[in-house]
């Protein structure tokens, strides 16, 4: 099955500063495919560059057209939903005005009736704190909402930035719990950004592994997570 | 640095004597009017350039001063010259007490605050309370100077050659303030405030200081102002003599950034946002 | 007890004025965080083409409407070409290019319109009416306009999607993008907006004050005073803000200071705020992280 996003020789940086270093990876259709690495190795910019929010050159071509070098309001248009590091919620607007931002572009009605049910049926403390202020809810609650309302935009790929930051343990876990139900039932694609290794290979079929701007380590997740070698090396356990 | 001076010594002479032996008296006057203009930009200059505080309300100082040596001259008969140190005291004076609530006000809020200073300044010259002195609507009307000694010129080339050398007297301690220790205090203050009082400054007491000597300037100019035009009436100093300065300081200070990179502004940075 | 009613209740029409030039002062700081100085002016210039529209023959109502739309894209085009490049400026550069924006319009406004003093009609039958007579008939009904579209404004931010989209591109201009509002466009259309707010101000303070280039000079003193009461980055606070400074503004002047200090309570109200509270009386007090 092609990919439905693949990137060829990326570079990206900000300024002056050069971060990614001439990559390459792809995104498998229907799966999730995880970005690995460090503190400052480029997982978030690489994520940035796929939505036009930092300057690239190389080539991004999703399901078969290329969006490098396309503004960010056009490459949401053609289905691509980021949940960036930090959630990036709307923490002056209530979790209702959110949810419905999220689906801002979208023009079918009932179909977004039919998500919004769906995205209480992963999430049902949304439904719970609907009319609140987004910014007095927790942060395992604002990662939530900030999932589905990428989710409520209807897009083939979904791109995660670091979803476990600055959550306990046990709230990191029910998110995780949550993504592999839509990994199952969505039918997005996934690129899930993480620093915590363990997870991200439990739920990927393919990763990379991201040190200082360049790719190092590229294979399947299950091979990755069995090598011992590589884990204590690189992934820190 | 001692060709500079010579320079400027040369440079002042020469603006001092060619146009009084060439021009009309009107001519002067209009040139009188530029170096009095010149002086306020300093004092903004000082203010919003060195030390990054920005002020839309200078006209009221220039008011301020204009109105303090149109009252000591018509109603207690004081010597236009002597007039020209108590309106600096009292400028200053108001621009210290001025600068003190400005501490707390960054930015954008500090330009807003002096914009409404300048919108409010005709009103309050206006007042009942202060027509006594002030003559109200109608204002004052000052006689012009003789040259001293006698001197064989006019008065308008007297006042000519007299605002010029309160000019160069100004500048030449604006120069050396902004050069020396104090002026790299102002201008830390200006870039990155914060780090300039983790580095020791005070930045309350400088601040201050920097307002009344930019209050001083602009005050002394407004002063000149009075006795050149020998009228002072409150709608002469509405908002539009702020936003003029402040326009006027603008061009300058670009035309400085651009001749010279050692003047070139620094990036101020916004404390309020 | 009569007179102390009768300031109240014509701050309250004037204040409907205040209310809708601070709430576009506020809509422009909210989406930019820059005080557009030049809110006055842009008003002024309104008001004078709803007056050319009238004197070339067109009913008043029809007038209004169409300087209500032209003033709108006015707006939409100042910010598309001029404020475009300002979006990052540090402050004094954006206060340099608003200041220069106020005088250009100041003096093409003088320039295309002379400066002499004009007359400005009101579309309100005149004279003392209601509340045996406290309130002319222009009084009344400019407070009706001015709140009609207040809550106009009110009801479209709260309530379209697109209303939601414009909020949500001042408060997160990121995150907008990445949901697909269009940012440029959402803080084009708040300047229209303000713009088309100012313009119905003007409109309806003109008849009072009458016409001249500097007519709005004052009235954005109290606009900015009634958006800083209520909080620079609160709309509805704005609003509240400026009835508030309609009525402390008459009161004063009735009672206090005598009417010829009323910009002088202007200018200390602004203090106070600005030293006591910046935030205003509903705006969130914003700290910053050394």
């Amino acid at each position: 099955m092609p990919a439905l996003l693949e990137a060829t020789s990326l570079h990206a940086g900000y300024g002056e500063t050069r971060v990614l270093h001439g990559i390459d990876f792809a995104v498998e259709q229907g799966g999730v495919t995880a970005l690995l690495g460090a503190n400052g190795a480029g997982k978030t910019t690489t994520l940035r560059a796929i939505c036009g929010m930092v300057r690239t050159s190389g080539q991004i071509v999703l399901g078969g057209e290329r969006i490098d070098g396309k503004a960010t309001e056009d490459i949401v248009q053609r289905g691509v939903a980021h949940v960036p590091d930090g959630r990036g919620t709307f923490v002056e607007l209530t979790v209702e005005e959110n949810l419905r931002l999220g689906a801002y572009i979208r023009k079918d009605r009932a179909g977004v009736a039919r998500d919004f049910e769906r995205m209480f049926g992963y999430f049902p403390r949304l439904r719970e704190r609907y009319r609140q202020q987004a910014g007095t809810l927790s942060g395992g609650e604002q990662q939530m909402l900030a999932i589905a309302r990428a989710l409520l935009l209807g897009p083939r790929l979904l791109l995660l930035d670091e979803p476990s930051f600055g959550l306990a343990p046990l709230i990191v876990q029910e998110i995780f719990a949550i993504m592999h139900r839509i990994r199952e039932d969505e039918g997005v694609s996934i690129l899930l950004v993480e620093q915590n290794a363990s997870l991200a290979l439990e739920i990927a079929e393919h990763a990379y592994l991201l040190e200082t701007g360049r790719i190092v380590i590229s294979g399947p997740a299950d091979e990755i997570s069995r090598d011992e070698s590589i884990r204590r090396s690189y992934l820190g356990y | 640095m001692a060709k500079t001076a010579l320079w400027g010594i040369v440079l002042w002479l020469a603006a001092t004597i060619v146009p009084t032996l060439m021009l009309s008296d009107y001519h002067l006057f209009q040139c009188t009017m530029v170096v009095v203009y010149a002086i306020a930009i300093l004092g903004l200059a000082i203010l919003t350039g060195f030390n990054g505080q920005i002020s839309l309300g200078h006209g009221a100082f220039y008011a301020i001063g204009a109105y303090t040596t149109a009252i000591l001259m018509y109603q207690y008969g004081v010597p236009y010259w002597a007039t020209l140190p108590v309106s600096a005291v009292v400028c200053a004076i108001v621009g210290f007490l001025i600068g003190l609530p400005a501490l707390r006000l960054g930015g954008l809020y500090l330009a807003l605050t002096t914009f409404a200073l300048a919108v409010a300044v005709p009103q309050l010259l206006k007042h009942n309370a202060l027509e006594h002195w002030t003559g109200g609507v109608q204002g004052l009307v000052i006689d012009k100077p003789d040259p001293p000694f006698g001197l064989a010129m006019s008065p308008d080339e007297w006042l000519y050659v007299f605002s010029l050398a309160v000019g160069a007297l100004l500048f030449l301690l604006a120069w050396n303030i902004v050069r020396g220790r104090i002026g790299r205090a102002m201008m830390a203050i200006r870039d990155h405030s914060l780090a300039a009082e983790a580095m020791g400054i005070d930045i309350a007491l400088l601040k201050t200081r920097t307002f009344a000597l930019s209050a001083l300037y602009t005050g002394v100019a407004g002063s000149l102002s009075a006795i050149v035009v020998q009228f002072v009436a409150p709608d002469s100093f509405g908002i539009f003599v702020s936003i003029y300065f402040f326009v006027g300081w603008s061009w300058v200070a670009s035309r400085l950034s651009a001749a010279d990179h050692r003047w070139r502004l620094h990036r101020i940075r916004p404390e309020y946002r | 007890m009569e007179g102390v009613l009768h300031q109240v209740l014509s701050g309250i029409a004037s204040g409907g004025i205040y209310a809708s030039v601070a709430l576009a002062l506020v809509m422009i700081y909210q989406a930019t965080h820059h005080v557009n100085f030049a809110q006055g002016e842009m008003a002024t210039l309104s008001t004078y083409i709803a007056l050319t529209l009238i004197k070339a023959g067109l009913p008043y109502w029809i007038a209004f409407v169409a300087t209500v739309i032209v003033s709108f894209i006015l707006g939409m085009l100042i910010e598309r070409i001029l404020m475009r490049p300002m979006m990052d400026a540090p402050v004094l550069a954006s206060v340099g290019v608003f200041i220069g924006l106020l005088l250009i319009i100041n003096s093409s406004t003088g320039w295309m319109f002379d400066y002499m003093i004009k007359t400005f009609p009101t579309p309100f039958p005149g004279g003392p009416l209601l509340f045996s007579g406290y309130l002319s008939g222009h009084e009344l009904g400019a407070f009706f306009v001015t709140l009609i579209v207040l809550i106009a404004v009110y009801l479209f931010f709260r309530h379209t999607k697109l209303g939601l989209a414009m909020r949500a591109a001042a408060f997160n201009p990121v995150s907008s993008r990445l949901v697909g509002v269009r940012v440029g466009w959402m803080l084009a259309l708040g300047w229209g907006l303000a713009a088309a707010i100012g313009a119905v101000g003007g409109m309806m303070v003109a008849p009072i004050v009458y016409l001249d280039p500097n007519m709005m000079a004052g009235i954005l003193l109290y606009a900015f005073a009634g958006a800083l009461l209520g909080g620079i980055d609160n709309p509805l606070g704005a609003v509240l803000g400026g009835f508030a400074v309609g009525i402390i503004e008459n009161l004063a002047g009735a009672y206090l200071v005598g009417t010829e200090l009323k910009l002088t309570v202007a200018l200390i109200i602004i203090v106070a705020v600005l030293v006591v509270k910046p935030s205003g009386l509903f705006g969130r007090t914003v700290l910053s992280r050394v």
